[in-house]
This record gives C-alpha cells, sequence and structure tokens, in this order.
C-alpha cells in the first residue's frame, strides 16, 4: 500500500466522512454538532479538488475491488460537488433548527452526500454504481421531505424514474463491463460494446441528468425539496448524471454517429423545452429545474460532437468540463438566492444587483464565465468532423432563451415570494455564497482545473 | 475413531442431543432450556469455526458408517458444505436468541425447541452430507422435523398449513426416493463429486438420465417453491416468526436449492448437464418463479405473505445461478444462498417484532412505524433494499454475478428478468419502506410489551441487527478475504476445475 501522503488522507476523509456521521446520527445528542459538521466533508473536498491530483487509491477488500482518485474527468466534477453540497450543508444546518423530523432530513441528506462524493472520486464502474444508487435513493427524503400533496408528488414522480434509471444502469453496467473486461476507468473498449447497453447508460443518467424525454422529474423535485435539498440536487446530483456518461459510454474510442446525433438530438429539444416550460412556472426553484434541463441540452451538445468525431474527444473533454463547472456555479448561486430575501443593510436594489450576476453568468454576458463556456461549445459545433457547424446561429437562441428565463428569475424571487417557501437561512449567508460560487469558476481556472478554451486550436482547423 | 470422522458427527450432535434432552424438560425449567439451547448452538458454533479452520488448512474431513448393504451414511466436509453448514450454524445461533424471546410466554416451548433443534440437525445433515442416499435421509427428517413446527400454534389455520405442507413435501420426497434409487441402481455409489459423479459416463442411456433428472428436480423443487411446486410456502406463514424465518432462510426452501445445486454440480456435473440439454428448461422455470414470485408479492397486504412471495423469487435466483452454465453465474447462484439467507431472516424477524411489539400483520398498518420502531425498521430496510439489489448491500453482489454469468454464457434474456425483478421487487418493498419512514402514523397501535430500554425486548432487537449488518457487511466487503463471495469463487473454481 501506497504512503498516506496528503491528498491521500483528504481523499480519504471525504469518502468515509459522511458515513461516519451517517452512524453518528442514531444517536440524538450529537445532532447539533452534526449539524454544523456537515461542511466537514465537502470542504475537504473542495481542497482536494484544488491540489494535485494525487492518484489512486486502492481498496481492494471494498466491493468487487474498489479504487478512488481525482483524475483529469472528475476533478472539475469535485470542484463542483463540493462547493454544492457545501452549499446544501450550510443552509441544511439553519433548515435543520426549525424542520420537522430533523434527524430523517439529516440521514438522508449525509447518506446522499456520501453517495455522491463515492461517485465523483469512484475510479471503477461498481463504485460508481454504489455511489450512485445511495445518493438517488436518499435524495427521495430530500424531495418528500415537507409531506405535503406536491412534494409527495413530486417524490413519487422522483422514486419512479430513479428506480428506473437503477434498473437500466445495472443492465448498463453489466454489458459495458462484460465488453470492456474491466471495472476500472476508463473502460477500454477493444470492440464497441452493444448498442443496448449503451441505451440503458444514456437512459439511465439521463433520468439524473434531467435528458428529454426523462426530465420530469427535474423541475418536480427542485420545487419540492427544501433549498438546502434543491441545491444538492441541482449544483451536484444533476451533473452526477453527466459524469456518468462521460465515465461509461465509449466516447473518444468508438465513433457512432447514430449516438452522435441521438444526443445531439435530444440535446436540442431539452434545450428549447427547457426555456419554454421554465418561462411559464411561478416558483423560482421550479424555474432553475427548467433552466437545467435547457443547459444540461446544451451540454450533450458535446457528447454527441465526442461521438460524431471520436478523435477530437481529447479536446472537446476540458471545454465540456469548463460547461460543467460554469454551469453548476451559477445554478448553485441561484438557488442560495431563490429564498427571496436580501440583507437589510443598504438599498435593496444593490443586493438584486449582486444576487443577478449568476444569472448573467448563465446567460454568458462577456467577461463571465458562461460566455467562456460558451464559446467553447461554438468552438465543439463548429469543430471539423463534427458537422454541427449549421446549429452555430441557433446558439444565440438559446443564449436568448437563457436571457428570458433568468428575467423571469429575477422578478420571481423579487416579486412574487413562494407561500410554500421554506424558512431561509440568514440572507448574509446566501450573500457569501453567490459570491464564492460567481468566482468559483475563475479560481478554479486559475488553478488550471478548468481549462475554459484551447487557443484556438479546434477553430484555426476548422 | 479419528478426529477427521469424528468431527462432523460431533457437529450433528451438538444439535441432536440438545434438541432430544430439551424434549423431556418440564415446561417450567425455562433456564436450563435456555442454557441448553444457547449452549448447543455455541457449541456448533465452535465445531463448525474448527471444520473451517481445519478445512483451510487443507485437511479432509468425513465419516462414513455402514447403513444398509452396500450404502452408506457419508458425512464430509466440501467447500460447499461448509459454506451451507455455517450459514445455517450462525443462522441458527441468531434464530435461537430470537425465538426465547419471542416464546417468552407461551406454552409447549420444549416441544418447540426440541423440534427445533431436530430440524437444524436435519438442515446441517443436509449441508454435510457426502452422498445423495445421506442427503435423502436427512431431508426427509427435515420434513418431519418442520411438521411440528409449523402447526406449533395449534390453530386451524396452522393445522391446516401443516397438512398441506406434509401434504406436499411427502409426494416431493416420494419423486425423489425414486429418482435416487433409480439413479443407484444404474450409476452405483452416489458420493458427491465435484464436477459430477454422472459426468464421462458414456455407458448410460441419456433419456434415463434426464427422466431421472426431472424426478430430482421435481423432488427437490417443491421445498426450494418452484412454480407450480409452491402452492405449500405461503400457506406455511401460520407459524411462528422464528419458524418462518428459519424455513426462509437455511432449512427447507434453502435446503431444497441446495439439493438442485448438488444435482446438478456434483451428480451430474454442469457441462454434462448442460451436454443432455437439462439445464435450459431449468433456467426457463427458475425465471418464471421469479417473475411470478415478485408479481404475487405486490398483490399482498399482509406483510408475511408477501415476503413468502418474494422468497419464491428470491430462492430461483439460486437455481438459476446454477442452470446457466459458466463459473460467473455459478458463483451468483451460490452466493446467493447465503445472501438470500441473512437479508430473508432479517425480514421475517422484522415482520415477527412488528406483530409481537405493536400487533401488525399488514402493510397498511405500517404507517410511520419508523418512528415507533428506528432500529427495527433500519434493519428492514437494509434488507428490502437488498433484497433489490440496491448496492453496497449483499443482493446486489448476487445479481451482478447472475448477469455477468448470463452475458458470458450468452443469455442475455436472463438480464431482462433480472431487470423485470429488480422493478417489481422495488414495487413491492419500497411502498412499505415509504408508509413506515414517510407516512404519518394513523391510529394507535396494541402495544404488546411492556416498556423498556429498548424499542422492544431486546433479544427479538438484536438478532434483525446482526443479521442486517452482516447482509450489508458482505456487499460492501465482497471482495475480502473470507467473505461468502470469496468461498462462492473458490467452489466455482472447483466445480469448473478441469
Amino acid at each position: 500500500m501506497a504512503t498516506v501522503d496528503l491528498p491521500r488522507l483528504m481523499l480519504l476523509m471525504v469518502l468515509i466522512l459522511p458515513w461516519l456521521m451517517l452512524s453518528l446520527t442514531a444517536v440524538a445528542r450529537f445532532a447539533p454538532w452534526l449539524r454544523r459538521a456537515l461542511v466537514m466533508a465537502p470542504a475537504i473536498g473542495l481542497v482536494l479538488a484544488f491540489l494535485p491530483p494525487a492518484g489512486q487509491f486502492e481498496m481492494p477488500g471494498l466491493l468487487l475491488g474498489s479504487r478512488f482518485g481525482v483524475d483529469g474527468v472528475n476533478r472539475v466534477f469535485l470542484v463542483v460537488t463540493a462547493l454544492a453540497w457545501l452549499a446544501a450543508s450550510v443552509l441544511a444546518a439553519s433548515y435543520l433548527l426549525a424542520a420537522a423530523r430533523p434527524r430523517r432530513f439529516l440521514t438522508c441528506f449525509v447518506l446522499a452526500m456520501g453517495g455522491n462524493f463515492a461517485l465523483v472520486l469512484s475510479q471503477d464502474a461498481v463504485s460508481f454504481f454504489t455511489g450512485f444508487a445511495v445518493m438517488s435513493l436518499a435524495a427521495y427524503g430530500l424531495v418528500n421531505h415537507r409531506g405535503d400533496t406536491a412534494s409527495t408528488y413530486a417524490g413519487r414522480v422522483y422514486i419512479v424514474l430513479a428506480i428506473a434509471g437503477e434498473v437500466l444502469l445495472f443492465a448498463a453496467l453489466i454489458g459495458l463491463v462484460h465488453s470492456a473486461g474491466q471495472i476500472q476507468f476508463p473502460l477500454d473498449f477493444d470492440a464497441p460494446p452493444p448498442d443496448w447497453a449503451i441505451a440503458c447508460a444514456v437512459l439511465g443518467f439521463g433520468v439524473k441528468a434531467g435528458m428529454l424525454p426523462l426530465q420530469m422529474s427535474i423541475p418536480l423535485s427542485y420545487g419540492a425539496a427544501p433549498l438546502a435539498g434543491g441545491v444538492a440536487l441541482a449544483g451536484a446530483m444533476l451533473n452526477a448524471g453527466l459524469l456518468g456518461w462521460l465515465r461509461w459510454l465509449p466516447l473518444g474510442s468508438v465513433e457512432a454517429s447514430a449516438w452522435g446525433l441521438i444526443f445531439t438530438g435530444a440535446g436540442l429539444l431539452g434545450a428549447a423545452w427547457g426555456v419554454v416550460q421554465g418561462v411559464r412556472q411561478s416558483s423560482p426553484t421550479a424555474l432553475l429545474g427548467y433552466s437545467s434541463i435547457s443547459q444540461v441540452g446544451l451540454m450533450m451538445l458535446f457528447i454527441g460532437a465526442g461521438f460524431l468525431a471520436p478523435d477530437q474527444w481529447p479536446l472537446f473533454l476540458p471545454l465540456l468540463g469548463y460547461f460543467v463547472l460554469h454551469h453548476a456555479c451559477a445554478k448553485t448561486a441561484l438557488f442560495c438566492a431563490s429564498s427571496g430575501q436580501v440583507p437589510a443593510v443598504g438599498p435593496r436594489w444593490l443586493w438584486w444587483a449582486v444576487f443577478s450576476l449568476p444569472g448573467l453568468a448563465l446567460i454568458g454576458v462577456p467577461l463571465s464565465s458562461g460566455y467562456l463556456a460558451k464559446a467553447g461549445l461554438l468552438e465543439v459545433v463548429t469543430a471539423p468532423g463534427v458537422g454541427l457547424a449549421t446549429l452555430a446561429p441557433w446558439l444565440t437562441l438559446a443564449t436568448a432563451g437563457t436571457t428570458v428565463l433568468m428575467a423571469r428569475w429575477l422578478y420571481l424571487v423579487i416579486y412574487a415570494p413562494q407561500p410554500g417557501t421554506p424558512p431561509a437561512p440568514a440572507p448574509w449567508v446566501a450573500l457569501v455564497l453567490v459570491v464564492l460560487v460567481a468566482v468559483g469558476p475563475l479560481v478554479a481556472m486559475l488553478f488550471g482545473v478548468a481549462v475554459p478554451a484551447t487557443q484556438g486550436g479546434l477553430s484555426a482547423a476548422g | 475413531m479419528t478426529w477427521s470422522a469424528a468431527l462432523p458427527l460431533l457437529i450433528l450432535a451438538s444439535s441432536l442431543v440438545t434438541g432430544l434432552v430439551i424434549f423431556f424438560l418440564k415446561e417450567q425449567s425455562v433456564l436450563l432450556r435456555t442454557v441448553l439451547n444457547l449452549s448447543g448452538a455455541g457449541i456448533k458454533l465452535i465445531l463448525v469455526g474448527v471444520l473451517m479452520w481445519g478445512v483451510y488448512q487443507g485437511q479432509t474431513f468425513e465419516a462414513r458408517l455402514p447403513l444398509l448393504p452396500d450404502i452408506e451414511l457419508v458425512l464430509h466436509a466440501d467447500a460447499l458444505s461448509l459454506l451451507f453448514v455455517s450459514l445455517s450454524t450462525v443462522l441458527w445461533f441468531v434464530t435461537t436468541v430470537y425465538a426465547i424471546g419471542y416464546l417468552e410466554h407461551s406454552p409447549h416451548r420444549s416441544r418447540f425447541f426440541g423440534f427445533f433443534s431436530l430440524c437444524v440437525t436435519a438442515t446441517v445433515g443436509i449441508a454435510l452430507a457426502g452422498n445423495l442416499i445421506t442427503f435423502l435421509i436427512f431431508y426427509e427428517l427435515l420434513t418431519l422435523a418442520t411438521y411440528p413446527l409449523l402447526m406449533h400454534r395449534g390453530t386451524a389455520d396452522s393445522r391446516r398449513a401443516g397438512r398441506i405442507y406434509l401434504t406436499y413435501t411427502l409426494a416431493g420426497g416420494a419423486l425423489l426416493l425414486v429418482g435416487v434409487v433409480w439413479l443407484k441402481s444404474l450409476a452405483g455409489p452416489l458420493d458427491f463429486t465435484a464436477t459430477g459423479i454422472l459426468a464421462g459416463r458414456t455407458d448410460l442411456n441419456p433419456d434415463t438420465l434426464r427422466w431421472i433428472f426431472l424426478l430430482l428436480i421435481v423432488g427437490f423443487g417443491v421445498k426450494a417453491a418452484l412454480v407450480p411446486l409452491h402452492g405449500w410456502l405461503p400457506i406455511s406463514m401460520a407459524a411462528p416468526a422464528p419458524v418462518s424465518a428459519l424455513l426462509h432462510a437455511v432449512a427447507v426452501v434453502k435446503a431444497g436449492a441446495f439439493g438442485i445445486t448438488r444435482v446438478v454440480y456434483d451428480v451430474y456435473g454442469v457441462e454434462f448437464s448442460a451436454s443432455l440439454g437439462v439445464l435450459m428448461p431449468l433456467a426457463i422455470v427458475a425465471s418464471f418463479t421469479i417473475v411470478y414470485g415478485s408479481v404475487r408479492a405486490l398483490f399482498q397486504d399482509k406483510l408475511k405473505p408477501r415476503l413468502a412471495y418474494s422468497t419464491i423469487s428470491q430462492v430461483s435466483y439460486i437455481i438459476l445461478g446454477t442452470a446457466i452454465v459458466g463459473p460467473v453465474a455459478t458463483i451468483g447462484g451460490i452466493v446467493h444462498l447465503v445472501h438470500q439467507g441473512l437479508m430473508k431472516i432479517t425480514l421475517f424477524f422484522c415482520a415477527g417484532n412488528l406483530a409481537e411489539t405493536l400487533g401488525i400483520h399488514r402493510v397498511s398498518e405500517m404507517n410511520g412505524v419508523g418512528r415507533r420502531l428506528p432500529k427495527t425498521m433500519v434493519a428492514f430496510t437494509v434488507a428490502a433494499l437488498g433484497m433489490i439489489g440496491v448496492p453496497p448491500i449483499a443482493g446486489f453482489i448476487s445479481k451482478w454475478y447472475l448477469g455477468a454469468g448470463a452475458l458470458d454464457a450468452n443469455l442475455p434474456w436472463i438480464l431482462v428478468i433480472l431487470a423485470i425483478s429488480s422493478a417489481l421487487n422495488a414495487a413491492y418493498f419500497l411502498p412499505i419502506l415509504y408508509r413506515a419512514w414517510f407516512m404519518p402514523a394513523t391510529g394507535a397501535w396494541q402495544e404488546r410489551l411492556e416498556p423498556g430500554r429498548f424499542e422492544t425486548h431486546w433479544m427479538l432487537l438484536m438478532p434483525p441487527l446482526v443479521t442486517a449488518a452482516l447482509a450489508l457487511l458482505f456487499g460492501l466487503f465482497a471482495n475480502m478475504d473470507g467473505s461468502p463471495l470469496a468461498w462462492a469463487r473458490l467452489i466455482a473454481e472447483r466445480e469448473y476445475l478441469r
């Protein structure tokens, strides 16, 4: 066994802390302490993401031989997962003070967090699937915590789709691993895996990522969950579906134009549909759910391009990584600001100007992370060999759609506070989170965790 | 007599002697009976530990007693018998604890624990049986020992259950006897051999062997509750909870599945069975049973029948693993022998706790019960999720190997069966969890026990917590040395050794 240096120790702590806390939930007198300690695992995870990758940590006795570690694919996902859970933990700490059935919420929260970190850090398909399953099932407790009619309904839709997704993923797992002959990432396919296995993986992760037509549970659950749960769902768990696609699908090794077109088509459909449905919402968090569907649609274009031009996938992947980082940070911040409360100091309009920053980023105004992310998307669709250059003008339309959505969101949080809005955390906390999250992509860029765009390498060739 | 021959006999005697002594105890001698019960179970646990250690060191253990001219009673310890014997010994121990707590104030306890010990003796005999004749003898003994346990309560329902059980199992036993005698007359001694006794025997008529296979499978299939031979199982729910627990997890149902495993691997040999073309029909019957049991479970409001139909479905995973040719599927089937046992016994313990503590017998009465019996329901939740196949609980490991084995054998349709079964399992288990954890309690339960330190009597609470923890650990650390999976891999290696 390799020596335990600092990054490895931190990796281990991120993986184990949630389970340690889970076992402590059984003891009632730890509850106040646990509430405050929720931030520990995400905080360590965030620091870990900014350290140089430390290689793999093997746990041969675990499951069917597990490996965990940070690599070029999951590093960005670790940043956004840690950031979103950090925000969620801060919100949960105050939410739990007043919530009914706090222990149940805490248990589900910790379980979902533990599963999410396990899947992000996993370096083998079985550990990934395990973390994914634990996270998905535990998140039911976040979606249906309130237990009123709306959240019960949201919970039912969520769990039915989640179980369907799990069953599909189980089949996909068996089929893909059988074809690759190994469980370790990257799954190395000598021959193209069977199409049914790819289809199962696409649909199974599509449920989590909000791919059309499996997106039903996303806005429902975002709207129904308490804010702390919603942040985790939107900022962290949604991305688990994306990471699943990146980890499991034969991207970069197999040319499959059919899958490329399916991803592109479903992505465009989602991008449009999310806007159309989103503007009709009256709940700001449900609106954010539709916005996620729309943004995931854009991210699916990267994957579609990867299937169409597999030799360029190594260039596309970092661009997609930056898009994920940008979107998750903006979405986490938007969620934190969705309570509709601002600090009581100074003019309100100033606060709202600050709170609309992540919205502007999502639209992609110049100098924002969204601007860089969309530039990356444009590079990918116009790259040679992809053959999607005709889509370029349509991306402007997507930007217009996002603008409308964000305007509507701002209107909803300022003028139409929800009657069912849960007790909000201190507005200062929200503010800190918004700022932290807004600068997140910038910091990540500086540390080389995510690359916003190639130096014109792609577009020059196009 | 040498040590290697004495040990298997001692393992049998540890429960046989206890059982016989307990029959003659007065009803009031609670302490003596408890001491006897627990020390019998404890001694067996230690002896099995010694046996495992010995086998690990490369010793062979075998006892041969002449029974009839040309027929011997053979007890031996191979990897497969060790797996089953350790499962039944561990689960016997926890079930004994549970049963002592469960029957604290009920009548006829000496009769109960006497037959209970005999039942375990028979199960251990089945596990250690070294040839088909010995297997048959203990298999029939099991029928006779469980019958009084089923009818223990003496109500009209339980008498009817006992009658139906006896009809089914005696008929099955008769067919089995015919099959065994027929095979013995053709093939000579039937000592179990990894890779099979009949493999490579070209002198026997394949059609005859197919008929005998059918007789043996039907004989074992009754206890294993293969559809359409399963009719007795849901009715037998009239039995007390510890009996149901043991019945579904190790004793009766498992004995049938174990018998099928023995026939396919150690009598016919898996590759020879495949060449006879008898495995595909078996796989189809098992698959049908898996789906049928789950569908029927969906429509049961009473908790125990829901669990019973679930057993019908889950035990066929073992048979399915046996019927798919290839080491990977073999691992899946064999490891499920242990995994299903742990998960199902947990569920039955919990069902017993609900009934004994709060008088809950129906799923519809379980609203909000998670707040009243949190530890019991945590154990139930772990076991139920394991049944669905949610990782990291043990059931997932079984399904993983079954699925991978199906693809190895080029039978992708089995993956569809597994997927349907998982979805159905979710459909009948998740609503229970939803009621327990997410619905408010409706109405008051009948509190049946004196309030104590724990949510229920500690002897009722500890067993499900232990078995649920094992179900979780055996899945989470499946790849560790000494896990059921490691044993199953060893067994599969030997079955396919050429």
